[in-house]
């Protein structure tokens, strides 16, 4: 009996494809018996062109059946008799076979009775002298491999015959065997369903063989396929389909015994798999695990079980037949390995040498001088004063994040600052004595910011002086120096996170680790001083808006910058939306942490105070320290205003450099870099208009430092650059030898410019670098307890004892603070205290209007109420108001038979209440925890979901990952299709008889003369 | 190169950022809001301390500077409002004799009750000194400073103090004589316990002292406090008076109500030995560190021209200033400088210029008493129902006058003291004893003023610009209105009695505080 073959092209969308696969069909050199075309929808554009070949059957199918499905539709269609010698070939749109692929496969099955599926050789379709498939199988731990690679066709894979599994398409299947077998598994329809049939055609003792010498085209990736998966189908959601394939086949195909172990580690490896993408730098596939992980641990009970019944009815020999056909552990390492070799990126910049190219060696000096200069420090067990205070424990540290209460006054429920979470993470660093992270970050600040100086300015110069320069001046920056005197802890992350923010920002567009990392850095900067947020919104918006406008050349564009502000808006969402319904949406802006008192205002030369701000800013200072510059100044004879010119005077030079860096003609700062410098100091001057707290009664401004912190790093890498260009100077026609004698001496006075510079910014900044040293510094070594020390011995046992601080104002109220345990700890402020007055309650105040005047309340009862055991009068402001309200409440305190006089030193007078009843008072603050209430599980739940995945994303683990999970790179050698002549194209349509060229463009269908009759069989 | 597009960026970057800076500058602040929470605890319940009966050094004759009380003061005490006084005698603190204890004049806080006011006077014919004294009860203080006493031979100056609370006290005592502040009283710290009092010779602390300025401060509880003097020349008495506080430090004092009667017999008498100090004098200490000029100007309530006195004035050292050519009537002081001051001014009555300086037997003292004529209708030195009210009586009264002693004045010599008052608030009230005369004197530092007076005397008073007025008035409470930042004075004067005291600010209301965090 002949063997008859029924041909079941399955066509979706793609007509340009449809019309070359029939075009082939009809020149094969044995043309099949019948032709089924199934039709995946009903686009009438694909029908006229199906319908003008005149198939044997034109089936349709809906739009959305798999290619399994529609195969099946096709072979119901054809109403083929039962028989042995029925063969089904199967063919997508893409797969045009040559002429004499057909009869070839017939040959190898031909000739080998047990072979009951046979594939060709799937060539890519427009490069066909490239391989795109040949064969199929599954690695030791199941993950569908090709056996080929996609490469030049030299027959080098042509000695492979028995394998696992042959692609679909093309694919030559015994009518029987695929009745028998039940056709392709519905629970794959996209994926893996060709390998799953040829598997159970093994397990049913049939054999599965690839036919090197017939050659259909595949379009991969880029072929129309059906609805489930084409050329429009994201690489996410193939991800998906394919892990679920996955999946699937792993339920289908495990003994049974060990099912349901498969089935629990389905969600869990669903979770590392996803987290492995990240690492990879494929955030895109990471929900896709999640996804396929979901769905499949879900829906899998009715479809594996299936699948199991039609292997139990069907198999005729076990699994252990097809291990040989599995690509053994060395194979699948090999081609990893070379997956590997050949998906490195190339490096197109040339790497920055740290270590040998003079930035280790400033971090070090840096280092030492830093360890001299804050010898005080060392071995500390916190560091106290300015604006700084000791971190409390690690418990508390992490109870202070995300949305809970806060034991601050009377207490209250709300969402923490953003900075607690900074705090948090940085005190664990040292999670058995937070407080020692922060004397750790004071000494190594110096070196730190030298580090990032330098490699900051590493990327506008290749001068090594200059990028010392560079480090040297970011380390000495006024910013930095005024913030670790004063103990501004955010000023100085700040500080050390702008360079890196600055480099990362320049690969934000190539590399999700740099979006990851600035998207975090962002985070910080914004954490520490929220008032740079605008500043921060306003450069991502322009970011995208530049990215939008200059089109998609660039597939990643924006992609990678839409969603860099994703950590700091988790992060402060929350506030925001408690600060907007108390309608202070300003009050987000408010420096976190304690608030200091004013500083001493500008005063230059007379000006104005708004104007004296504003040059005083352009120095780079943040704050006005006369005092320290009067013992600088004292031997040169200035006093007063002409120390403060002189001082202000040692930073002009910088600026002059900026200038030169910003001006010069050619090769000059990016203009980016310049608007970064003028950007900064317009909103630090902003920065000093913004006054949500205040101290007692008078208002304080925020802290301006950080703006200039990012003005700064534009102003010294304009002036690098400024240098830079100097040095090089103009191209002077003069002799070799001259003229190379001339380029040295610009070098050596332009380094000495520099160094200039930073000898006269090392001057200015030195009372204050020294201060700490000294003494004269507001921080200083402490201990971890911020209140009297028999308050804090007491308080060892009762966490909850309070201590009220009153200090008199200059209009002769009072300012109260109170605090609890062992003092105030950083991580427990909040700024919805300091601008809102959240915790404030009215029976707070009139205690402490009682205690300050003979009063009549229920003093005892208050005491009581908030567990205030002590109490505590502060000196007060300075003027005659002030001090006459601190006698009286003084004169009060002590009247008071509740209270006892404790002690009295520089910081106040101390009284004990002595009936202080154990036990929590009533409006001690009690709450949910972070993780106490739903509302606060989810937020927490949130940011450090959103903040771990961010920071995974950002490790720069692609080299590490790729080790093991290599990513085939963009330009994998896949055919350059320019490059390729197109040779076996011309070949195929030579094989075109002229008149079906013409005709087909024609829009009929004349078949050439001598294939007449077989085409006239499908009829 | 101007037109280089660079140079052109790089100028508008920098021109941007120049006038963007400028600008920005220039805004006003943003978001500042007042956060404060003005807190108006409940004001407490109303306490005044009334210093309690003259005391006498060396009286019972066991020991010279033994302390010991006798008499039994009247009081008057009410509130403006009429409510509730109650009255409670402290403990004696370890004083002999017959006398009552200090009392505590409660009742409740001021905005129910309105404010309390209390005054005792004492006519003194007991022991080596007889004369006139008045106070009035003070609310407690913590710091209180005393232009008034001299511990020369004959003079007594006895610090009084009483604690009303249920706290201790610790008093911390300094002096300044007409040599200098006393080193070696910085550290003197007299304890007085709770609801105790103690009375404490100045003599111990500084002897032989022509004048004296006390300071006292009280860490702990705040107290009650006066500096008593009494002068005895010979076997002659030299009068009795409790002085109370005089205003705190500052560059202008007011003294007002300094009463001078029988300024003939005064002038007569000083002239003879040893009664030098009955000449009136405003007694300047300027407490500080720089020495300053001193100018006092005296006004007559009945007007004229001023009488002047002043000179410059070393730190530290207490000066009496001789005000010569008074006239018989109320007279007001006011001390200026270009430093702190403190001020206190004495004044002295002689009954009888020509009478002998030897005892005479048969005079006792409630006859010398009953010369002054409007005090015979007060049954002295017995405790007076509290007027204003139905609060309880001073359970010891009854008792009779006490004897004469044959040292009382023959000549009916008396002193008194007077000290600066405080600035009054717009309404104030002041308690008017049952005493020879008694006058209401208010001083206007600025403009004319109009100030009622209600109560057992109601009237209106005009004050004239920079002067002051005088009203008699009667015994009770008395509720002057339209006394903002005035000097008022209550004083006495009879032939051989003097006193007086000032009316002080009633502010024993708890006030507002802006507390802010």
């Amino acid at each position: 009996m002949p063997t008859s073959v029924t041909a079941i092209l399955v066509a979706g969308e793609g007509a340009d494809w449809l019309r070359t696969t029939l075009d082939a069909l009809t020149v094969q050199t044995r043309v099949p018996d019948r032709l089924v075309v199934v039709q995946l929808g009903s686009s009438p554009a694909i029908a006229g062109i199906i319908d003008a070949v005149e198939p044997t059957v034109h089936a349709r199918v809906h739009a959305r059946a798999g290619f399994g499905q529609a195969v099946e539709a096709g072979v119901r269609a054809a109403g083929l008799t039962p028989g042995e010698d029925q063969w089904l070939w199967l063919l997508a749109a893409d797969n045009a076979p040559e002429p004499p692929a057909l009869e070839r496969l017939l040959q190898a099955v031909e000739a080998a009775p047990s072979v009951v599926v046979a594939g060709p050789k799937q060539m890519q379709w427009d490069a066909p002298q490239y391989l795109q498939a040949f064969g199929r199988t599954v690695t030791p731990w199941g993950t569908a491999v090709e056996l080929a690679e996609p490469e030049l066709d030299q027959a080098q894979y042509d000695r492979l015959s028995d394998v696992m599994a042959v692609a679909a398409g093309g694919m030559l299947v015994q009518e029987q065997a695929w009745r028998t077998l039940g056709g392709f598994d519905r629970a794959l329809p996209a994926y893996d369903d060709a390998l799953d049939f040829c598997v159970r055609a093994r397990l049913a003792g049939h054999r599965v063989q690839l036919v090197p010498r017939a050659r259909v085209r595949s379009a991969g990736d880029e072929a129309p396929g059906t609805r489930l998966l084409g050329a429009s189908t994201s690489v996410a959601r193939r991800a998906r389909l394919r892990r679920e394939a996955q999946l699937h086949r792993r339920l289908a195909w495990a003994p049974l015994p060990v099912v349901p172990l498969h089935w629990l580690s389905i969600a869990p490896l669903g979770v590392v798999r996803a987290l492995g993408q990240l690492l990879r730098k494929q955030p895109g596939a990471a929900p896709a695990e999640l996804v396929a992980a979901l769905v499949v641990l879900l829906t899998c009970f009715a479809p594996v079980a299936r699948a199991r019944a039609r292997i139990g009815r069907t198999r005729r020999t076990g699994w252990s037949a097809l291990a040989p056909l599995r690509q053994p552990w060395k194979e699948v390492r090999r081609r990893r390995a070379l997956t590997r070799d050949n998906g490195q990126p190339v490096e197109r910049r040339e790497p920055v040498d740290f270590f040998g190219g003079g930035g280790f060696a400033t971090a070090v000096g840096v280092a030492a001088v830093s360890a001299l200069l804050f010898a005080p420090l060392i071995g500390a067990a916190a560091i106290s004063g300015g604006s700084l205070l000791p971190l409390g424990t690690i418990r508390s540290l992490w109870e202070s994040v995300g949305w809970g209460v806060h034991p601050l006054g009377g207490g209250f429920v709300g969402p923490a600052d953003p900075f607690a979470m900074v705090l948090a993470l940085l005190g664990s660093l040292t999670f058995w004595h937070p407080s020692a992270a922060v004397v750790g970050l004071w000494l190594l600040a110096l070196p730190i910011a030298a580090a990032g100086g330098w490699l900051a300015t590493a990327r506008f110069t290749r001068r090594p002086p200059l990028r010392v320069v560079g480090g040297l001046l970011w380390a000495a920056a006024p910013t930095l120096v005024v913030a670790l005197d004063q103990g501004r802890i955010g000023g100085v992350l700040v500080h050390l996170a702008a360079p890196f923010a600055l480099l990362a920002a320049f690969q934000v567009r190539r590399s999700w680790t740099a979006s990851a990392c600035l998207g975090l850095l962002g985070a910080l900067i914004a954490a520490c001083s929220p008032s740079l947020l605008p500043l921060l919104a306003a450069t991502w918006v322009a970011a995208v808006v530049l990215g939008l406008t200059r089109g998609t050349e660039e597939g990643g564009r924006i992609t990678r910058i839409l969603p860099l502000p994703l950590p700091t808006a988790v992060l402060f969402l929350p506030l925001i939306a408690e600060q907007l319904l108390h309608g202070r949406l300003a009050g987000v802006l408010a420096d976190p942490g304690p608030v200091a008192a004013p500083g001493a205002t500008a005063d230059l030369l007379g000006l104005p105070a708004q104007v004296s701000t504003v040059l005083q800013l352009a120095a780079g200072w943040p704050a006005w320290t006369v005092d320290g510059w009067e013992a600088l100044t004292q031997p040169l004879g200035l006093t007063g205003a002409a120390a403060a010119v002189f001082v202000w005077l040692l930073g002009v030079p910088l600026l002059l450099l900026a200038l030169v860096g910003l001006f010069w003609p050619r090769r000059s700062v990016p203009i980016r870099v310049g608007v970064a410098g003028v950007g900064g100091l317009v909103v630090a001057v902003l920065a000093t208009r913004i006054q949500v707290v205040s101290d007692g009664s008078v208002p304080v401004s925020a802290w301006p430092g950080a703006a200039l912190s990012l003005a700064w790093l534009g102003v010294l890498e304009a002036a690098v650059c400024g240098l830079d260009r100097l040095s090089a100077g103009a191209a002077v026609p003069l002799a070799d030898r001259i003229g190379r004698a001339g380029a040295r001496i610009r070098a050596l006075s332009a380094s000495a410019i520099g160094f200039t510079a930073v000898v006269a910014l090392l001057a200015a900044a030195s009372p204050l670098l020294v201060g700490v040293l000294l003494g004269t510094a507001a921080v200083r070594p402490g201990s971890a307890a911020t209140v009297p020390a028999l308050v804090a011995a007491e308080a060892q046992g009762r966490p909850a004892l309070g201590m009220l601080t009153l200090a008199a104002q200059p209009d002769g109220g009072f300012r109260k603070r109170l605090v609890r345990g062992e003092g105030q700890t950083l991580e427990r402020l909040s700024t919805l205290q300091t601008t809102a007055g959240f915790g404030e309650t009215v029976g707070l105040a009139r205690l402490a209007a009682g205690l300050v005047q003979p009063s009549g309340d229920d003093l005892r009862a208050a005491l009581d109420t908030y567990r205030i055991g002590y109490v505590l009068l502060q000196p007060g402001a300075d003027g005659a108001t002030a001090r006459a309200a601190t006698d009286e409440a003084r004169s009060t305190l002590g009247a008071n038979s509740l209270l006892t006089a404790v002690s009295t030193t520089s910081a106040g007078t101390l009284y004990r209440f002595g009936g202080l009843e154990s036990g929590p008072g009533s409006v001690v603050p009690t709450g949910p925890s972070p993780t106490g209430s739903p509302l606060g599980l989810l937020v927490l739940t949130v940011q450090l979901l959103v903040l771990g995945l961010t920071a995974l994303l950002a490790l720069p683990t692609r080299r590490l990952a790729t080790r093991f999970r290599p990513v085939a790179a963009l330009s994998a050698p896949k055919a350059d299709v320019r490059s390729i002549e197109k040779a076996p194209l011309s070949a195929q349509a030579a094989a075109l008889a002229p008149e079906q060229a013409m005709a087909r463009g024609l829009g009929r269908t004349p078949a050439p003369q001598d294939a007449r009759e077989e085409v006239g069989a499908w009829r | 190169m101007a037109l280089n597009p660079r140079v052109l960026s790089a100028t508008t970057l920098v021109l941007a950022g120049v006038v963007g800076a400028v600008v920005v500058g220039q805004l006003p602040a943003l978001g500042v809001t007042d956060t404060a929470i003005t807190a108006i605890p409940a004001s407490p319940r109303q306490a005044l301390v009334c210093p309690g009966p003259v005391v006498a050094v060396g009286a019972e004759g066991t020991a010279p500077d033994e302390v010991t009380a006798a008499g039994r003061p009247s009081r008057v005490a009410g509130t403006a409002k009429g409510a509730d006084v109650t009255s409670t005698p402290l403990k004696r603190g370890g004083l002999d004799g017959g006398g009552t204890a200090p009392r505590v004049l409660s009742a409740a806080a001021a905005p129910a009750a309105g404010a309390l006011a209390g005054a005792q006077v004492e006519q003194v014919a007991t022991g080596d000194a007889a004369g006139f004294a008045a106070a009035s009860c003070a609310a407690p203080v913590a710091d209180a400073w005393f232009a008034a006493g001299a511990t020369t031979t004959g003079r007594t100056s006895v610090l009084l103090l009483a604690n009303p609370s249920a706290a201790a006290a610790r008093v911390a005592v300094r002096i300044w004589t007409e040599d200098g502040p006393l080193a070696d009283t910085g550290g003197t710290e007299i304890a007085v316990p709770a609801g105790d009092r103690r009375a404490v010779s100045l003599a111990g602390l500084a002897p032989s002292a022509g004048g004296l300025v006390v300071r006292v401060t009280s860490s702990g509880a705040r107290i009650g406090a006066a500096v008593e003097q009494r002068t005895v020349r010979g076997l002659e008495s030299g009068g009795v008076d409790i002085a109370g506080a005089t205003a705190a430090p500052a560059r202008r004092q007011t003294i007002t109500g300094m009463r001078v009667a029988g300024a003939a017999a005064v002038a007569e008498t000083q002239r003879e030995d040893d009664y030098g100090d009955l000449q009136p004098v405003v007694r300047v200490l300027l407490p500080g560190s720089k020495p300053a000029d001193v100018a006092i100007s005296v006004r007559s309530s009945a007007g004229g021209a001023p009488i002047t006195a002043g000179r410059r004035v070393a730190a530290g050292v207490v000066t009496d200033f001789p005000i010569r050519g008074l006239a018989d009537g109320t007279w007001s002081v006011e001390v200026r400088s270009s430093v702190p001051l403190v001020a206190g001014a004495r004044v002295s009555v002689v009954a009888d210029a020509g009478a002998s300086s030897t005892p005479d037997d048969g005079s006792s003292s409630s006859s010398s008493s009953s010369g002054s004529g409007s005090a015979a209708d007060a049954p002295v030195g017995s405790d007076a129902g509290l007027v204003g009210g139905d609060g309880p009586v001073d359970t010891g009264s009854g008792a009779s006058p006490a004897t004469g002693s044959p040292t009382s004045t023959s000549r009916g010599i008396d002193l008194a003291w007077f000290g600066a008052g405080g600035r009054l608030g717009e309404t104030a009230v002041v308690a008017v004893a049952s005493g020879p005369d008694p006058v209401l004197s208010v001083t206007s530092t600025g403009v004319a003023r109009t100030v009622r007076v209600s109560g057992p005397v109601s009237a209106t008073l005009q004050v004239p610009a920079g002067g002051t007025a005088s009203l008699p008035v009667a015994r009770g409470v008395l509720v002057l209105s339209g006394v903002g930042g005035l000097d008022a004075a209550v004083s006495y004067a009879g032939t051989a009695a003097v006193a007086g005291y000032s009316v002080e600010p009633a502010d024993q209301e708890a006030r507002a505080v802006r507390v802010t965090r």
